[in-house]
C-alpha cells in the first residue's frame, strides 16, 4: 500500500532539477557525437553557408565514402582491426590462462600474484620499455603494439576472483570424469565465466582500439600505422590545408573528411559497447570492490 | 594411509603440472616486458647508449638525476603537473559523484538506462578523438562556437584558459564512466531506509543527506585515496595531444617532459632518471595512502 502511494508522489522540485541536470548533461556528453556524424553526412556546399548544427543538410554519404577508399586510412583501419580482434583474443586467452591457476592456488601462487600486483604500483617507465621491445627485434611491427600490454593485471585478479568464487564441486566432478586441468579450464570455467570474458573483451578491445602513444614510440613504416596514427597527423594538419587548398571544386573539405574519418572511426565502438552495458557495469564493480 | 595420500599427492601433481603449463604465456610477458624493464631503469644511472644496451652502457652515478634537478625546466613541470591534478582532483573528482546521485533520482527506468548509456559515451573514445572535438568546438576562428557567437575564442591559446580546458575535457571523457562505482554502491542501500524516513517526515533532500550519502562514503574515500596515488601524473596522453606551442608554460608536465628530452631528443639517462623520479613518488604516495586509509579504519586498499 504504501509502496504504491509513494510511487505515484509527483516530483519535488529537487527531482526536477535532477531530471534537468541529468537532460544537460547527457546533451552536453552526446551533442560532440552527433555534430560530428551529421558534419560528416552533409555536402559540403550546404554546410559552408548555414552549418549543421542538428542535422545532415545535403545529404551524402560521398565523404564516408571517401575515407573508406583512401588507402592510407583503409590500411591504417585494417591494423587496427587487426590489433582490436587479434590483440584481443590473444590478451583475453593469456589472460584467463594466467588467472586460472592461481585460483587454483597453486604451489606459489601468492608470490606470482604479488610479482603481478607490484607491476600495478611500479613500471620501469617508457624508455626502458623501449629499449625492451627494440631489443626484441619488435620496433616496426603490430606485435609491438600487442605484447607490451599484452596483460592487464588488473584483469587477472579481477578473473581469478571470479574463478575462484566457482564452486569447487564442479571441478571435482570434472576431474572424477576423467576430464584435465585444459579440459576443465575450456568446457567447465569458461562457460560459467561468460559475463566476465564478455566485459574484458570489451575492455581490451577499446584499449587497443584507442591507444596511440604505443603506435607513436614504436611504429615507422606508413603502412603499419594505426586509425589513431591518421587521425593525430589529421588534427595537425587541417587546420593549414583548409586555408591553402581550393576545394570548391569537388564538394569535401578537409573538415568533412576530417568529421567522416572521426565518425567512422568511433562508430564500431559506440555502436557495441550498449549491449554490453550490463556486464561491463557489474565487472567495474567486481574489480574496484576486490581489486 | 600412506599410499592414499601418495596417491593422492601423485594425483595433485598430475593435476597441477598443466597448471604451470597455463601459467608460462603470462609469465614470460611479465618477465619481459615488466621486470626485465624494471631492471632497465638502470638507464638513469648510465650515459646510456642504445647500440651498447643497459648491460654495456657507461655508469655516471647520479649525473643524469643532477641534470634532471638542475634543468631550468623542472621546478616548472612539476608544479604543472601538481597544479593540473589538484585541478582535477577538486573540481573533476566531485563530478561523477553528483552526476551518480542526479541519476540516482530519475525514477523513470528506461530514461535512467538511456541516460547511463550516454553518459558512458566518452570513455569509449580516445584521447586523440577529444583532442579533435575539442579542436572542433574552439578552435579560435572556425571552431563551432566561434561561429555561432561571432567572436574569436581563444581557450586552446590562451594560457590562463587552457587548463580549464584539460580540467573540463577531462570531465566530460571520465564523468560518467566514473558513475559507475558509485551507482553500484547507491544499488545497495536499502529501500526500507528510505521508505522508513518518509515516514518520519523527512524530505528527499534530508534522506540524500542522512541515508544515501552515508552509503556510498567509504566508496568516495577508496576512490579518492586511489586519486591521490595518481597525482604525479596530469594525464600524460591528454595533454601530449591536446598543448600546442603558445601553451607549453602551462601544460607540460613530467611525463610529456620527460617523453621530449628522453625519446624525441634522445637523451635517454636523463628521460629514465625523470621517470624513475616520478614512479618513485608515485609509489611512495600509494604506500602512504594505504597506510592512511588502513588507520582510518576502512580497510586497506588490498
Amino acid at each position: 500500500m504504501v509502496t504504491k502511494k509513494k510511487k505515484r508522489k509527483p516530483l519535488t522540485a529537487g527531482q526536477i532539477l535532477c531530471y534537468i541536470m541529468v537532460t544537460l548533461t547527457g546533451f552536453i556528453m552526446f551533442y560532440p557525437f552527433w555534430y560530428v556524424v551529421v558534419y560528416s553526412l552533409s555536402s559540403y556546399s550546404s554546410v559552408i553557408g548555414k552549418g549543421a548544427i542538428l542535422w545532415p543538410q545535403g545529404f551524402t554519404l560521398e565523404a564516408i565514402k571517401n575515407v573508406l577508399q583512401d588507402p592510407d586510412i583503409y590500411t591504417a583501419y585494417g591494423n587496427t582491426l587487426f590489433l582490436a580482434i587479434g590483440g584481443t583474443f590473444f590478451s583475453l586467452l593469456a589472460t584467463l590462462l594466467f588467472a586460472y591457476p592461481l585460483s587454483c592456488h597453486v604451489a606459489g601462487h601468492r608470490v606470482i600474484s604479488f610479482l603481478v600486483y607490484f607491476t600495478m604500483l611500479f613500471s620501469g617507465g617508457m624508455l626502458p620499455t623501449y629499449y625492451v621491445v627494440r631489443s626484441a627485434g619488435l620496433l616496426d611491427s603490430l606485435w609491438s603494439l600487442i605484447l607490451p600490454v599484452l596483460i592487464n593485471p588488473f584483469y587477472v585478479f579481477l578473473v581469478r576472483n571470479f574463478f575462484e568464487g566457482v564452486p569447487e564441486q564442479l571441478k571435482e566432478s570434472a576431474f572424477i570424469d576423467g576430464a584435465g586441468q585444459y579440459r576443465t579450464f575450456f568446457s567447465i570455467m569458461l562457460p560459467l565465466s561468460m559475463a566476465v570474458i564478455a566485459s574484458m573483451t570489451l575492455f581490451y578491445a577499446v584499449g587497443y582500439w584507442n591507444s596511440y602513444f604505443s603506435a607513436i614510440l614504436y611504429i615507422r613504416s606508413p603502412e603499419r600505422r594505426p586509425l589513431q596514427l591518421i587521425l593525430r597527423e589529421m588534427i595537425s594538419s587541417s587546420s593549414t590545408e583548409e586555408l591553402a587548398g581550393d576545394f570548391s571544386a569537388s564538394d569535401l573539405t578537409p573538415t568533412t573528411l576530417k568529421m567522416a574519418t572521426l565518425t567512422v572511426s568511433v562508430i564500431p565502438i559506440i555502436c557495441v559497447y550498449p549491449f554490453l552495458q550490463k556486464f561491463f557495469e557489474k565487472g567495474v564493480m567486481i574489480g574496484a570492490l576486490k581489486g | 594411509m600412506n599410499v592414499t595420500k601418495g596417491g593422492k599427492l601423485r594425483l595433485r601433481l598430475k593435476r597441477d603440472i598443466p597448471l604451470y603449463g597455463m601459467l608460462l604465456p603470462g609469465a614470460l610477458f611479465f618477465i619481459i616486458f615488466k621486470y626485465v624493464p624494471m631492471y632497465g631503469i638502470v638507464m638513469a644511472f648510465q650515459n646510456f647508449r642504445m647500440a651498447r644496451g643497459f648491460l654495456r652502457s657507461e655508469w655516471v652515478g647520479l649525473l643524469n638525476f643532477q641534470k634532471v634537478f638542475e634543468s631550468a625546466f623542472f621546478p616548472l613541470v612539476l608544479k604543472n603537473t601538481i597544479v593540473i591534478s589538484l585541478y582535477k582532483i577538486i573540481v573533476g573528482f566531485p563530478a561523477p559523484i553528483l552526476l551518480a546521485l542526479m541519476l540516482n533520482e530519475i525514477r523513470c527506468r528506461p530514461y535512467k538506462k538511456l541516460m547511463q548509456t550516454i553518459v558512458y559515451m566518452p570513455h569509449f573514445i580516445s584521447w586523440i578523438v577529444v583532442a579533435s572535438l575539442v579542436n572542433t568546438f574552439f578552435s579560435s576562428s572556425s571552431g563551432v562556437f566561434a561561429q555561432i557567437t561571432g567572436q574569436k575564442i581563444d581557450c586552446l591559446i590562451n594560457p590562463d584558459k587552457f587548463r580549464g580546458v584539460l580540467v573540463l575535457s577531462d570531465i566530460w571523457k571520465n564523468a560518467g564512466w566514473g558513475t559507475i562505482i558509485y551507482m553500484a554502491a547507491l544499488s545497495s542501500v536499502n529501500p526500507d531506509l528510505y521508505e522508513a524516513s518518509a515516514i518520519e517526515g523527512a524530505n528527499r533532500f534530508q534522506q540524500t543527506l542522512y541515508i544515501t550519502f552515508p552509503a556510498i562514503w567509504p566508496t568516495v574515500l577508496t576512490m579518492f585515496i586511489l586519486r591521490i596515488g595518481g597525482i604525479m601524473d596530469a594525464g600524460f596522453e591528454q595533454i601530449l595531444v591536446m598543448q600546442n606551442s603558445s601553451v607549453y608554460m602551462v601544460s607540460e608536465i613530467l611525463g610529456t617532459y620527460s617523453y621530449q628530452r628522453g625519446y624525441v631528443n634522445a637523451e635517454y639517462g636523463f628521460g629514465a632518471a625523470m621517470g624513475l623520479f616520478q614512479s618513485t613518488i608515485s609509489l611512495i604516495l600509494v604506500l602512504i595512502v594505504n597506510w592512511l586509509s588502513q588507520r582510518s579504519g576502512e580497510g586497506r586498499l588490498w
